[in-house]
């Protein structure tokens, strides 16, 4: 009775999916700080790929995001990356004006 | 307030009431639990935070005629370790949580233990890397490579979410104690981990951002 208004419908996650998970995030956070460092090509591109690799694997392994219904998961990621994509747009005419200014 | 009153047996020990018929509680995508859906909010809030944060650090640098070369300043093996630790208190965080689930408390204890001590070192070594960088002779209104703006928001923005590991830290100690003087539900636990996890989605975006970008 006492689990009746807790989430206990959540299915168990093995512990192998968390190994995996985490050599993932390892493999990746290394190529992260690798191509930052050589320089490589496409290098920005690339370290920003990989960011939202990792916190795909974090908000939807760690944070259990995936057992989450789709409308919450919507208004999570959406949410969050519209208003900031948003915020960052808006922001970048005025960059645009100061750097013409300040020519 | 009716709506309300008539809510909450189902909330409590109690048990759903007969006469209550399950079409009245159909389940929405944001009625499966009060608590979890306030951590998501909170969340949300936070990462918007950060969020702006991030975006002013961008604008700041696009202005900018120069911007510092991070690798004179920080190790790339240094900053390899911090991440890894951080993501790895993350990963030890979600298997407690898990083991706690399953009723496997030894699992559960360890992994918790680990989990903030994990915290701990993260701090200890962004407080050393912070020392190395005043050393340098950075401060918040001025840096040695001449862009002012770069050491200011590096404090603020790494400062923040310092902060918010101290506190992640300092909630898991607490709850951990009271875990063991039994105060504490499974589901209070699994929303630490939430935040712990949210901690450690912020330095992804803080080491992509202002260390590798």
């Amino acid at each position: 009775m006492e689990n009746l208004g807790s989430h206990t419908q959540e299915p168990i996650v093995s512990p192998k999916t968390f190994i995996l998970v985490w050599v993932l995030l390892m493999i990746l956070t290394g190529f992260e700080i690798f191509a930052a460092y050589k320089g490589i090509p496409w290098k920005n591109e690339l370290i920003l790929a990989l960011m939202l690799a990792q916190a795909y694997l974090v908000s939807f392994y760690f944070m259990h995001l995936r057992f989450e219904k789709f409308p919450l998961i919507l208004s999570v990621v959406l949410g969050v990356l519209l208003t900031v994509g948003l915020l960052c747009a808006l922001i970048i005419w005025d960059g645009i004006h100061i750097i013409q200014l300040s020519r | 307030m009716e709506e309300i009153r008539r809510m909450e047996p189902i909330e409590g020990i109690h048990g759903l009431p007969e006469q209550v018929s399950a079409e009245q509680f159909a389940p929405s995508a944001f009625s499966r639990n009060r608590k979890k859906l306030m951590m998501w909010i909170f969340i949300i809030s936070d990462a918007l935070l950060f969020g702006s944060f991030l975006a002013v650090y961008t604008f700041e640098r696009f202005i900018s005629p120069s911007w510092p070369d991070r690798w004179k300043i920080f190790e790339p093996g240094y900053l390899a370790v911090m991440t890894v630790v951080l993501l790895s208190s993350s990963t030890f965080m979600a298997v407690a949580v898990e083991g706690l689930k399953q009723g496997k408390n030894r699992r559960f204890g360890f992994f918790y233990a680990v989990t903030i001590l994990c915290g701990i070192v993260f701090l200890a070594m962004q407080a050393h890397e912070w020392a190395h960088f005043i050393g340098l002779g950075a401060r918040l209104n001025t840096n040695p490579w001449g862009v002012p703006l770069f050491s200011g928001l590096f404090f603020m923005i790494t400062g923040f979410h310092g902060f918010h590991v101290l506190t992640g830290v300092l909630i898991l100690s607490f709850i951990g104690v009271l875990k063991l003087m039994g105060k504490v539900s499974d589901e209070t636990i699994e929303l630490a981990g939430m935040y712990w996890s949210f901690v450690d989605l912020v330095w992804v975006f803080i080491l992509a951002v202002i260390y590798l970008l």
